[in-house]
C-alpha cells in the first residue's frame, strides 16, 4: 500500500475528529473525538516511520499514547465534576466563564 | 570706586539686616538701617566735593548680561549727583525718623532691609549707565515699594493695597521691558549716553512705564491706596524714591526720546496736576490729601520733562522731596501723638500742642502752597516759565499751583487750627527727638532750598535758563496767596468741603476712575482669565474622557469573544491552526 493511503486515512480521521470537537455538546463526545484527532496523528507518524526506515515516528506515536491516557484522566475527572455541578454533560451550559 | 560704594553701602546694610538682623536687637537694626544709607550720603557728597567729579563720571565693576551695553556700570550725568544727594539724604532722614515711629514694631528687621534695598535701588536708578541697570533698579523699586507697603501685613488693607501698587507697577513695567527689547533690537546697545533719537513707538513704551511707576493718569490709582503702609515710608515713596523714578527717566533719556512722546508727557503731567489738585481738595483723610497732591505734584514735573525744561523739572523734584517728605513726616508725627487719627474733620487744634511738629509742618506745607519764599515757590515759576508759549500748560500749571495753595492751607488748617476735633486730638503729645530732628532738617529744606538754588548758592548741574519773568513771578506768588487766604478762610470753622457738592462727592471718589478700573479692567482680564482657566480645564477633561471611553469600547469588542462556550474557543483554535498552517505553506517559513 502507498504512503499516500496512510496520509489520507489520518487526514480523514483528523477531519472527522476535529468536527466531532466543534459540533458535539456532549462533553463525553467530544474526548471520544479527541480521541480520533491523537490516533489519526499516532497513524501518520507511524506510516512516515514505515515510509523512510527509522524508529523516530514509532517513539512519537508512544509518546502520543502516554500522553492521551493522561488526558483521558484529567479531561474524565473535570467532565465528572461539570456533570455534578451541573446535572449535565452538555459543554454548552457550563458557560460560567462567559466574560 | 566711590561711586560704586553709594550703591553698594545701603545694599550690604540690606544684606546684613535680612541674614544676621535676627541676632541683633531693634536698636542695631535702626542704626545699621540709617547709618548706611548716611554712609551713602557722605560718599556722594564727597564725590560732589572731589574735584572733577561731575558729569561724565564712569564706574564699571564688570560684566552683566551678555548684551551689547549692559554692563554692571554706573554713570553720572549732568542730574546725577544732585539726585544721589537728594535721594541718600532725604532717605537718612527718613530712615532715622523710622526709628522712633516703629518704636514699638516687632518687624523693625524687615523694615530696615528694605529701606536699604529701595534707597540702593533708587540709586541705580538715578546712577545707571545703562538702561540694563535702570531696569534691575526699577524691578527692585517695585519689589521694595511692596514689601514696605504691605508691612503690616496683618491688615488686609494694607496687602491689597501692595499688592495694588506692585499690579499697577507691573503694566508700566511690562511696557518698559518691551522697549528696552525694542531698543536692543533696533541700536544694538543699552547705554545711555549712546542711544540717539528713538522712534515714537519705543518712547511711548518708556514713558508708558515712567507713567505707571511715577503714578499719572490713568495709572496712578495706586498711589493713593499705598497710604496703608507706615508713613514714613509714604515719605519715602513720595519725596526721595518711588514716584520721581519715571521724572528721573525721562530727564536721563532726555532728548532722545521722540519729541511726540514729549508733548504726550506733558499734556498728561497737566491732566494728572489739574485733576489730582482737585481730588486732593475733596480728601478727608490727612494722608490721602497728601497723596493726591503728590500725584498733581509729579503732574509738573512731568510738564516740565515733557517741555525739554530740564532745569525745571529737577527743581521741582528736589524741592518736592524736601516739602513732602516735611509734610508726611510732619503728618506721620500727627498720627503718632493722637493715635493713628487720620481724618481731618476729628483732628483741629495741635497747633498748641505739637509746637515742633506744626512749625515743621507749616513749613512744608508753605513749600506746597508756593508761597514766597519757600522752595515750591521758585521750582513753580521755574515750571511755569518753561510753559510760557504754551497757553494751555500754563494755565494748568497756574491753576494747579492755586490749588495747591487752597488744599495746603486748608489741611493745615483743620489739623493745626480750629476746635480739636476729638478726644484724641486733644491729648496729644509731642513726639521723641529722634522724630523731631529729621522733621526740623526737612521743614528748614522746605523752607530755604528755593531760595538757594535761585539765589545761585546750590547748583544742580544743568544749565540755568533766564529767571522767571516779574510779572510771572508776581501773578504766581499772588494766585498762591490768594489760595492760602481762601483755603484758611474757608476752613477756619470746620471741614466743610471747598468744592461745589457734585463736584466734590466726584473728586472725593477719585473721579470713579478707580472704581471704572477696577470694574471694567480688572474684571475683564479676571473674565479671561478664567475663561481661559475654564477653556484648558474643559479640553483636558474631555480628551482625557475620550481616551477612557476609547479604551472601554475597544474592551468591550474584546470581551465578546470571551463567550464561556467551550465549542466557540475550540472553533478558534482549529481556525488559528489552520491559518498558520496556510502561512506556513504559502510563505515557504515552516519547519525544515
Amino acid at each position: 500500500m502507498p504512503t499516500t493511503a496512510y496520509l489520507l486515512l489520518g487526514a480523514l480521521l483528523f477531519a472527522l475528529g476535529a468536527a466531532g470537537v466543534v459540533m458535539r455538546a456532549n462533553a463525553l463526545s467530544m474526548l471520544v473525538s479527541v480521541e480520533l484527532m491523537l490516533n489519526a496523528v499516532n497513524l501518520t507518524f507511524v506510516a512516515a516511520a514505515k515510509r523512510f526506515g527509522e524508529l523516530d515516528g514509532v517513539i512519537v506515536a508512544f509518546f502520543v499514547i502516554a500522553v492521551a491516557a493522561a488526558e483521558v484522566a484529567v479531561g474524565l475527572a473535570i467532565v465528572i465534576d461539570v456533570a455534578r455541578r451541573h446535572v449535565s454533560v452538555d459543554v454548552d451550559r457550563a458557560s460560567d466563564l462567559s466574560g | 570706586m566711590t561711586l560704586w560704594l553709594t550703591v553698594l553701602l545701603p545694599l550690604g546694610g540690606a544684606a546684613l539686616l535680612a541674614l544676621a538682623g535676627g541676632r541683633l536687637g531693634r536698636r542695631a537694626h535702626g542704626a545699621i538701617g540709617t547709618g548706611s544709607i548716611a554712609l551713602s550720603f557722605g560718599a556722594v557728597l564727597s564725590m560732589t566735593a572731589m574735584a572733577g567729579a561731575g558729569p561724565g563720571v564712569h564706574a564699571t565693576l564688570g560684566p552683566w548680561l551678555p548684551l551689547p551695553g549692559a554692563d554692571l556700570a554706573l554713570a553720572v550725568d549732568r542730574s546725577g549727583l544732585p539726585l544721589a544727594l537728594m535721594v541718600t539724604g532725604v532717605s537718612a532722614l527718613i530712615a532715622l525718623y523710622s526709628i522712633g515711629y516703629l518704636a514699638r514694631d516687632t518687624g523693625t528687621q524687615r523694615y530696615f532691609a528694605a529701606l536699604d534695598l529701595f534707597v540702593s535701588a533708587m540709586l541705580l536708578i538715578v546712577l545707571g549707565a545703562n538702561l540694563a541697570v535702570v531696569f534691575a533698579g526699577w524691578e527692585l523699586v517695585g519689589l521694595c515699594s511692596y514689601l514696605l507697603i504691605g508691612h503690616w501685613r496683618e491688615r488686609p488693607a494694607a496687602a491689597a493695597a501692595a499688592v495694588k501698587a506692585f499690579v499697577v507697577n507691573r503694566v508700566g513695567d511690562a511696557a518698559f521691558l518691551i522697549g528696552l527689547f525694542a531698543i536692543l533690537a533696533d541700536r544694538h546697545t543699552l547705554a545711555i549716553g549712546s542711544l540717539g533719537p528713538l522712534s515714537v513707538a519705543v518712547s511711548a513704551l518708556l514713558l508708558a512705564g515712567a507713567v505707571a511707576k511715577s503714578a499719572q493718569f490713568p495709572l496712578h490709582v495706586w498711589l493713593p491706596d499705598a497710604m496703608e503702609g507706615p508713613t514714613p515710608v509714604s515719605a519715602l515713596i513720595h519725596a526721595a524714591t518711588m514716584v520721581t523714578a519715571g521724572v528721573v527717566l525721562l530727564l536721563r533719556l532726555g532728548s532722545s526720546l521722540a519729541p511726540e512722546a514729549l508733548g504726550a508727557a506733558a499734556a498728561l503731567g497737566a491732566l494728572t496736576a489739574l485733576g489730582a489738585a482737585l481730588v486732593a481738595l475733596a480728601q478727608t483723610d490727612l494722608k490721602r490729601v497728601l497723596a493726591w497732591s503728590t500725584i498733581s505734584q509729579i503732574g509738573l514735573m512731568f510738564v516740565g520733562a515733557g517741555l525739554g525744561a530740564v532745569f525745571a523739572a529737577l527743581f521741582h523734584l528736589v524741592a518736592h522731596a524736601f516739602f513732602k517728605a516735611t509734610l508726611f513726616l510732619g503728618a506721620g508725627s500727627v498720627l503718632h501723638a493722637t493715635g493713628d487719627e487720620q481724618d481731618v474733620r476729628r483732628l483741629g487744634g495741635l497747633a498748641g500742642r505739637l509746637r515742633w511738629t506744626t512749625a515743621a509742618f507749616a513749613a512744608g506745607a508753605l513749600g506746597l502752597a508756593a508761597l514766597p519764599p519757600a522752595s515750591g515757590f521758585f521750582s513753580k515759576e521755574a515750571i511755569a516759565t518753561a510753559a510760557l508759549d504754551r497757553p494751555w500748560l500754563l494755565a494748568a500749571v497756574l491753576l494747579t499751583g492755586a490749588l495747591s495753595a487752597l488744599y495746603a492751607a486748608r489741611l493745615f488748617t483743620l489739623v493745626f487750627l480750629g476746635p480739636a476735633g476729638s478726644e484724641a486730638s486733644a491729648a496729644a503729645h509731642e513726639s521723641p527727638l529722634v522724630m523731631l530732628v529729621p522733621l526740623g532738617a526737612l521743614g528748614l529744606g522746605a523752607l530755604g532750598f528755593g531760595a538757594l538754588v535761585a539765589g545761585g548758592a546750590v547748583a544742580l548741574g544743568v544749565p540755568e535758563p533766564a529767571s522767571a519773568p516779574p510779572a510771572l513771578a508776581l501773578g504766581g506768588g499772588l494766585l498762591a496767596a490768594a489760595g492760602v487766604a481762601l483755603g484758611w478762610w474757608r476752613s477756619r470753622s470746620g471741614g466743610h468741603g471747598l468744592l461745589p457738592p457734585a463736584l466734590g462727592h466726584a473728586a472725593l471718589a477719585g473721579f470713579g476712575l478707580d472704581a471704572l478700573l477696577a470694574g471694567g479692567g480688572a474684571r475683564s482680564v479676571a473674565a479671561i482669565a478664567s475663561a481661559l482657566e475654564h477653556g484648558a480645564e474643559a479640553t483636558l477633561q474631555w480628551s482625557l474622557d475620550a481616551a477612557g471611553r476609547l479604551v472601554t469600547r475597544a474592551g468591550a469588542q474584546v470581551q465578546r469573544a470571551e463567550s464561556g462556550f467551550v465549542r466557540s474557543y475550540e472553533a478558534f483554535l482549529l481556525a488559528g491552526a489552520a491559518l498558520l498552517l496556510a502561512l506556513w505553506s504559502l510563505g515557504g517559513t515552516g519547519p525544515r
